[in-house]
């Protein structure tokens, strides 16, 4: 909700009308439970790179010794 | 001349304990964006009741889909990041889908308070993708309430702002009891709003941009060049 004029200007008597004002209006009792999404969206959720795997045995290098 | 880019950034009052204090709702930059992945779960909730570490995990976890989403939009170059830009991305193609991120903040948090993904479809509606809050706040760590409910809200005042009849999205098992309050009606899984519920959660929001009962946008503030 915005007002008219910044909190910090407000007297004592406009500060407590702007709470009874909010509570009117259902902040004070905000049940929004922090999180709302598509599900479908959850599809995204997969890795975006490949896991890292070992390098298989047949790649690897031996050192050869002259 | 109207002007829509000025209504956002918009100030507003949310509770922190019973104190009313400001917060400031805004279109996101990349880094904002970004910036919610590293948003971390409290540790605190470790030990304590398990479906508020649950709860804040989950808007961690959907912050940082919407993150990975916006990643996306980003690269087919479909993002606005001010309501001016998302009004020129419509102007050159009508049936074009855009993306925007919003976010809250505050002087006195040091992370944002929370965002929403949404997204302009091609026929002119708005749809709610995602919406979240800091985990702290989801996980009752911090006493802070009306996040939520404002940025439903502005999501509202945007559709205002830009004239679209309708705003929609998808309620999950959690979220629907929240759409009902709002809304007044039952919401199983899929909510919309239409003109007049716009209308109406938008003048909640920010009561000055709707005097007597009609919607107006302040002017815009335009200095004149003196020709020499």
């Amino acid at each position: 909700m915005t007002t008219s004029k910044p909190i910090s200007q407000m007297t004592p008597a406009e500060k407590a009308v702007l709470v009874v004002r909010m509570k009117a209006a259902g902040i004070y009792d905000d049940d929004f439970v922090g999180f709302l999404g598509n599900v479908n969206h959850l599809l995204w959720a997969v890795p975006e790179h490949q896991a890292r795997t070992r390098k298989p045995v047949a790649r690897k290098r031996t050192k050869v010794i002259a | 001349m109207l002007n829509a880019e000025s209504v956002i950034p918009i100030t507003f009052t949310v509770a922190r304990g019973e104190e009313p204090v400001e917060a400031v709702l805004d279109f996101a930059q990349h880094e904002d964006v970004i910036s919610t992945t590293r948003w971390r779960v409290p540790r605190v909730l470790d030990e304590g009741d398990l479906a508020l570490r649950f709860r804040a995990a989950d808007a961690r976890e959907l912050a940082m889909l919407a993150a990975k989403r916006w990643r996306h939009y980003r690269t087919s170059a479909t993002t606005a990041h001010t309501l001016d830009q998302l009004q020129q991305l419509i102007a050159c193609d009508q049936e074009g889908e855009y993306c925007f991120h919003l976010k809250v903040t505050a002087d006195w948090f040091p992370a944002s308070l929370g965002g929403a993904m949404v997204r302009r479809t091609w026929c002119h509606h708005l749809m709610l993708d995602f919406m979240f809050v800091h985990p702290s706040i989801s996980g009752r760590r911090v006493d802070v309430r009306g996040v939520g409910l404002s940025i439903f809200q502005s999501v509202c005042l945007i559709a205002k702002c830009l004239g679209c009849p309708l705003v929609w999205g998808e309620a999950t098992k959690d979220s629907s009891t929240f759409y009902e309050k709002q809304l007044h009606r039952m919401v199983r899984d899929r909510f919309e709003i239409d003109s007049d519920e716009i209308d109406k959660l938008a003048a909640q929001f920010a009561p000055h941009l709707f005097p007597q009962g009609k919607f107006k946008l302040p002017l815009k503030r335009r200095t004149s060049k003196i020709k020499s």
